[in-house]
């Protein structure tokens, strides 16, 4: 494929819904954007694939007027409309689910869409719940607008959001890493939704990086690398490896050559085997010595829509992974905090090695970097106290900074001070941060939650490799996940939690009985 | 968003012009407080004259401004460490009457002790009574999320009219039917430290307190309390009790609020009004805020309040203008903080951070 069949997209097509061309978009000196242009029909999915950073965001929160664009065209339905500015509100009939969910929690989903429709005064209360119902009814989902959306689980409210802007009118659905937090059945019934969506003339973005799940549901593929679309593939004639191939940069020799003065380079087939999910081949490590016992734990949920933990029994031992399935909200958090010590259990047994515990928590802002600090205060959160730091009552900053600089380069995190902000770093080398520093203590227990949410694959690698090196070092890890995949490429055994309890256990090669489990059927 | 812009690191280029919008206020205010004189008939001009003199013009005009800002000083140092940590106490009135309250009830029965010794015990009990009074807001946010917002701006009104009552019944003077107290005896007042002035030394006292916030930056504690600004839920996995630390640190605040209030009734006033907090209580927290919470920031915030407000004592003479001119000219540099903070930050200097820091958490 040349570069003028990509930067031309079929505007002649009859069927055409949208058609973005030529937008660019930058962040002071950061090029999101470059040029960018594709389209959207009637009746498909499109899908908009790449790593972090690749630009896919950006460009959508330019289509759904989020954020105006630098310059760049677009038409909507046959007319021209400004992109040069954001649009207050939304877009007329384009409805954007966002990874972190729009929906009020506080409010019932027929209140979400009554807000949504702005219309105050003259807002239809009484009908807005059956307008819910009869969306959902049509494509199949069940749903219950009338409870508060605290109160319904993370994948009954992106069903929910993605009910409401479809009640709402909208004919172009953009949906940016749905399944990101998502269960295998709940997954399952958002890609029924989009297919009911399509068939009835919808059309759809869909934002990804698992290429899988794209090739199954999209019906035509753009790639997309550093602000500029490299590739634009009809589904069908696509293998993922390709695609792979393409997304990491592979045959883009110049790319390459640029990646590798910024980073070690990983061997590109590994790049593209993690791209592609393939298992990581784990030698047997395990011993018999448990590094952490947690036994009949009962503790109580950190926040309100998770499950509290009710006589879970865990076992941990030295070397070993031990994923952590389950539908989100089954009380990972709780587990993950119990084990990290921050809570502290209601009742039951909790043997924690005696040294310090490494945790990487699902939410990386809230609860694992300060955004608004340098990358030094965040990398000495543990080590601050170390006698060796200090001088007299204050900090020596030559010996910390010595110390931030090998923690940085033993974690890839490169090009980096200690002095920058740690928003500066992108998020997966904030993440590599954040486990080089948790690593840096030597932990016997390494507790890691989501560790590759919202990553691109190289730092899947780097992170990986850091977990897996922590294992060949004798510590325990407990990987959490509501992704089956990552679970089952990492780990060694697989536990299933279910409201609170630990319901279940497989071996990393049955799956079928894992689903059953996840459901809650033991 | 405003607290966000407090804390947010400067860089060079936003410190550039965050130095270009100070000049553009100060330009801006000056000349709204020159165009309001110009109004009344007064020409501005002589009246910045007046101030000047009334400020700067003689080494006891010097004395006065210190005096003033000495207060204003120790209150905000203590201030910063918790306004950084987002919390607000502004029970500073509140928290330095019952300091002055402490002192004089002290130094009205220990006449006859040394003088050293009087000190010490009005010090140590107007600190403790300060410490006290901030306490218990403090607590009440740590254990029941309180807003201490509400809670220490209603303990203001408690000690405050507490202090209307000992004024006008057990504590009130002899002398007239006025709301005041005894005089205070000699041997309490505070030692001048500066010859044919009325600067104390409660001078040394706020210096000392500011660089103790200096040297905080650098310290383990600092860090800590820097963590614990910036993201409570991770300094919990430092090792920190965010519950200990709110309580800590509110009860700082009254301690600097308190000792203030021991050196305005011994030093100043050497009665107990019910005015004592008028306007040091709120002005600390304003020094405070206009010294963006760094310690060099908040000296030259309070040695500026300390001219203004005692250059506007000396209007009236000088320049035959009304005192409370000045009281428009702070009102006028508060809002242009408060117009500076959330949206202005946003828009000019931290538009770049913001963004970055937007973008890199969404991708």
């Amino acid at each position: 494929m040349t570069l003028s069949e990509m930067t031309l997209p079929e505007t002649t097509l009859p069927d055409t819904r949208l058609v973005l061309s030529g937008i660019t978009k930058a962040f002071g000196s950061n090029q999101a954007l470059g040029g960018v242009a594709v389209d959207l029909r009637h009746g498909e999915v499109h899908a908009v694939v790449g790593e972090n950073g690749a630009g896919k965001s950006t460009l959508m929160r330019v289509l759904a007027g989020h954020m105006a664009a630098d310059a760049g065209r677009m038409v909507l339905g046959g007319q021209q409309t400004r992109i040069d500015r954001a649009t207050p509100g939304h877009r007329e009939g384009i409805g954007f689910v966002e990874q972190e969910g729009g929906l009020v929690a506080e409010l019932t989903g027929a209140e979400n869409l009554i807000l949504a429709e702005g219309r105050g005064f003259w807002s239809d209360r009484r009908n807005a719940g059956r307008r819910i119902q009869e969306v959902a009814d049509r494509f199949g989902a069940t749903v219950d607008p009338d409870v508060p959306v605290h109160a319904l689980s993370v994948g009954e409210r992106q069903r929910l959001e993605i009910l409401i802007i479809l009640a709402r009118g909208a004919d172009i659905l953009i949906l940016d890493e749905p399944t990101a937090a998502l269960a295998t059945q709940d997954a399952e019934t958002l890609s029924e939704i989009v297919r009911g969506f399509v068939s009835d003339g919808g059309s759809v973005f869909y934002i990804s990086h698992k290429l899988h799940e794209v090739k199954a549901i999209a019906d035509r593929i753009t790639v997309m690398r550093r602000g500029v679309v490299v590739g634009h593939h009809r589904s069908a004639d696509v293998t993922v490896a390709d695609l792979a191939a393409e997304m990491v940069g592979e045959i883009d020799q110049a790319g390459l050559r640029r990646l590798s003065q910024d980073r070690d380079p990983a061997p590109d087939d590994d790049l593209i085997e993690v791209a592609l999910g393939a298992r990581t081949q784990a030698a047997h490590r395990r011993s018999s010595e448990p590094v952490c016992v947690l036994h009949n734990v009962s503790a109580a949920a950190p926040y309100r829509g998770e499950a509290a933990l009710e006589g879970l029994d865990l076992r941990v031992h030295a070397g070993e992974v031990v994923g952590v399935a389950g539908v989100v909200g089954s009380g990972q958090s709780t587990l993950a905090e119990v084990l990290a010590g921050l809570i502290r259990p209601s009742s039951g047994r909790v043997e924690l090695p005696p040294g310090p515990v490494a945790y990487v928590p699902e939410n990386r802002h809230r609860d694992a970097i300060a955004l608004s600090l340098s990358i030094r205060d965040n990398l000495v959160l543990h080590s601050h106290r170390r006698p060796g730091f200090r001088r007299g009552p204050w900090f020596n900053r030559a010996v910390v900074d010595r110390h931030a600089t090998e923690v940085l380069a033993g974690a890839r995190v490169l090009g980096a001070g200690p002095e920058q902000p740690v928003s500066s770093l992108s998020g997966g080398n904030q993440q590599k941060l954040v486990l080089g520093r948790e690593l840096d203590e030597g932990p016997a227990l390494v507790v890691a939650h989501n560790p590759f949410r919202g990553l691109d694959v190289r730092a899947i690698q780097d992170v990986r490799e850091a977990v897996l090196g922590a294992c060949e070092r004798g510590a325990g890890v407990v990987m959490i996940s509501p992704d089956l995949d990552e679970i089952l490429q990492l780990a060694d055994r697989v536990v299933v939690l279910f409201g609170g309890r630990i319901i279940g256990e497989v071996g990393a090669d049955d799956v079928d009985s894992l689903g059953r489990l996840m459901g809650g059927v033991a | 968003m405003t607290i966000f812009a407090l804390r947010s690191p400067v860089s060079g280029s936003a410190a550039r012009l965050g130095s270009l919008k100070i000049v553009a206020v100060v330009v801006a205010v000056t000349g709204l407080v020159a165009a309001l004189l110009a109004v009344v008939g007064v020409n501005p001009l002589a009246a910045g004259i007046a101030m000047w003199n009334a400020s700067l013009g003689t080494p006891r005009a010097v004395g006065e401004v210190l005096v003033r800002a000495t207060p204003l000083l120790l209150i905000a140092a203590t201030l910063v460490p918790s306004l950084r940590a987002g919390i607000y106490n502004i029970g500073a009135p509140g928290q330095l009457a019952a300091g002055a309250l402490a002192a004089t009830l002290i130094a009205l029965n220990t006449a006859d002790l040394p003088t050293g010794l009087v000190l010490l015990f009005c010090a140590v009990g107007s600190c403790v009574s300060g410490m006290l009074i901030a306490f218990v807001p403090g607590l009440l946010k740590a254990r029941w999320k309180v807003n201490e917002i509400i809670s220490t701006l209603a303990f203001n009104f408690i000690v405050i009219a507490g202090l209307g009552y000992l004024l006008n019944g057990p504590m009130q003077s002899d002398f007239a039917n006025l709301p005041q107290s005894d005089p205070l005896p000699a041997s309490s007042s505070l030692p001048t430290i500066i010859p044919g002035t009325r600067a104390h030394i409660g001078l040394i006292v706020a210096i000392v307190a500011v660089l103790l916030l200096w040297a905080l930056q650098r310290s383990r504690l600092g860090y800590r309390l820097r963590v614990f600004g910036a993201n409570p839920s991770l300094a919990r996995q430092a090792g920190v009790d965010p519950r200990r630390y709110v309580v800590w640190l509110m009860t700082l605040g009254g301690a600097g609020a308190g000792l203030a209030g021991w050196m305005q009734v011994a030093a100043v006033d050497h009665r107990l009004y019910t005015s004592i907090a008028e306007p040091v209580g709120y002005a600390g927290l304003f020094v405070a805020l206009l010294g963006a919470l760094h310690p060099v920031g908040i000296v030259l915030a309070a040695l500026g309040l300390g001219m203004l407000l005692h250059g506007g004592e000396s209007l009236q003479v000088g320049a035959g203008v009304s005192p409370e001119i000045v009281h428009v000219l702070l009102g006028l540099i508060l809002f242009a903080y408060a117009a500076r903070s959330p949206r202005g930050a946003a828009l000019l200097g931290n538009a770049k951070g913001v963004m970055s820091r937007w973008s890199s958490s969404k991708q």
